[in-house]
């Protein structure tokens, strides 16, 4: 038995909790379906050991919660609109946000490659969504490191139309990233990526009672949100 | 040069299809301004253009550019668009592939279309606002961001609006295609970093 949720099961969790959150209503029953997506990130988070960002999370969704609730009774008009507005955007986003979070940080490429694979996708799709999965945070660090170098140049905030400053930001980008994609067709021929024939996987990737446990609170949220939520089905 | 697809293509569509997606990300973000909602677009295509300038001096074979239509429409389901949207995606990567396949892989002024041609995938990220989707995503709204956000919205967002929105995006991406060409030409180029 694997420890491990299936990469598999963590995209579809991440796919029902953006739905349900992006485009579910709020009151009344819903608001129990919601909490269920909520909880799903903060449970895995604990399993993960992610104990700080677990803490984070339920603080800030108790507090979205907790307003969301007196907000409903009535209030001075253009502050509910302000208060509606972050605390919507916060518990929109926060609980998709923390899932795509969870699903980078906890799936090594080599496991979503083989989840993938298993379910037969084909190699032109799933290659280059393993390398933007494993990108975003390159991206990242190589933004904070073109900021650093910007500002010891002294290229700030203010200076520089913003043109310029979309060349300077770009162009050093572009430059890097065009090296990394090299270094890394480099370490993927070592790995034997452009071989035909079939690949073996060392990464141990299969469902097991966690998995079930977790589709099945989705499906349910799933299935309510379509048949009574009035979801955007078409 | 062979036509297959090798690793180091799939790597590159991968790698910028990622930064296109995070350009378009970030600016969607100005979206939640009701005010400038409609023309959001305009930024958006903007900025996700040079990623694609800089990803056409590498895509010389055919399909690349539908396997990144393919891929940002997979990213918009997974973002809770309804299904339909991955239709726009590869629609988009197809006709931004014919487009490249006409400019023979190498024409600046295809390269300025594919720019913009490539940005009709966002109109699956709109789609919730339009349609037979908008009442209920609009109530949802209403319980969400209160009334009165939803009345700006509800007012700027006729069901024509949709193409407008796409329209804007694609001329956001044409001007941002030129731009990128000229950024492109100052400093890749000097540099030898295109063929």
């Amino acid at each position: 038995m694997t420890r491990k949720l299936d990469p598999r099961t963590k995209v579809f969790l991440l796919i029902v909790i953006n739905v349900v959150m992006m485009t579910g209503k709020i009151s009344g029953v819903f608001f129990y379906v919601r909490l269920a997506m909520v909880a799903i990130p903060f449970i895995i988070m604990l399993k993960n050991r992610m104990y700080s960002g677990a803490g984070i999370y339920a603080a800030m969704y108790t507090y979205v919660f907790v307003l969301e609730g007196y907000t409903m009774v009535s209030m001075n008009r253009v502050l509910l609109t302000v208060i509606l507005f972050t605390t919507g955007l916060v518990s929109r986003f926060l609980a998709g946000g923390m899932m795509a979070y969870i699903v980078m940080k906890t799936t090594t490429v080599s496991e979503f490659v083989t989840a993938m694979e298993r379910m037969h996708v084909p190699k032109v799709i799933v290659i280059p969504f393993a390398v933007m999965f494993r990108f975003f945070p390159t991206i990242k660090e190589e933004w904070e490191d073109i900021r650093n170098a910007m500002k010891m140049r002294g290229i700030g905030a203010g200076s520089g139309s913003i043109m310029q400053k979309l060349e300077y930001v770009t162009v050093p980008m572009a430059m890097s990233v065009s090296k990394i994609a090299d270094e890394l067709s480099a370490a993927s021929m070592t790995k034997c990526l452009s071989v035909k024939g079939k690949r073996t996987h060392i990464a141990k990737v299969g469902f097991s009672w966690q998995d079930l446990l977790f589709s099945a609170i989705a499906i349910a949220g799933l299935v309510m949100h379509i048949f009574y939520g009035g979801a955007i089905t078409g | 040069m062979s036509k297959r697809l090798d690793v180091k293509d799939l790597i590159n569509i991968g790698i910028y299809t990622a930064i296109h997606f995070l350009c378009i990300f970030i600016f969607a973000m100005l979206g939640f301004i009701p005010q400038i909602f409609v023309f959001a677009g305009v930024f958006e295509g903007f900025v996700g253009a040079i990623p694609i300038m800089i990803f056409l001096t590498k895509a010389k074979k055919p399909g690349m550019l539908t396997i990144m239509g393919i891929l940002l429409g997979v990213i918009t389901v997974i973002m809770g668009r309804p299904w339909q949207a991955l239709i726009f995606a590869v629609v988009a990567g197809v006709i931004s592939d014919i487009v490249w396949k006409l400019g023979n892989y190498k024409s600046p002024k295809a390269a300025v279309i594919v720019c913009g041609t490539m940005m009709l995938w966002m109109g699956g990220m709109g789609l919730p606002l339009f349609f037979s989707f908008r009442d209920n995503y609009l109530s949802s709204l209403e319980e969400g961001y209160g009334p009165d956000y939803v009345e700006v919205i509800k007012s700027l967002t006729p069901d024509w609006m949709f193409f407008v929105m796409i329209i804007i995006a694609v001329v956001g991406g044409l001007l941002g295609g030129l731009f990128a060409k000229r950024l492109l030409h100052k400093h890749f180029e000097k540099a030898g970093m295109t063929e």
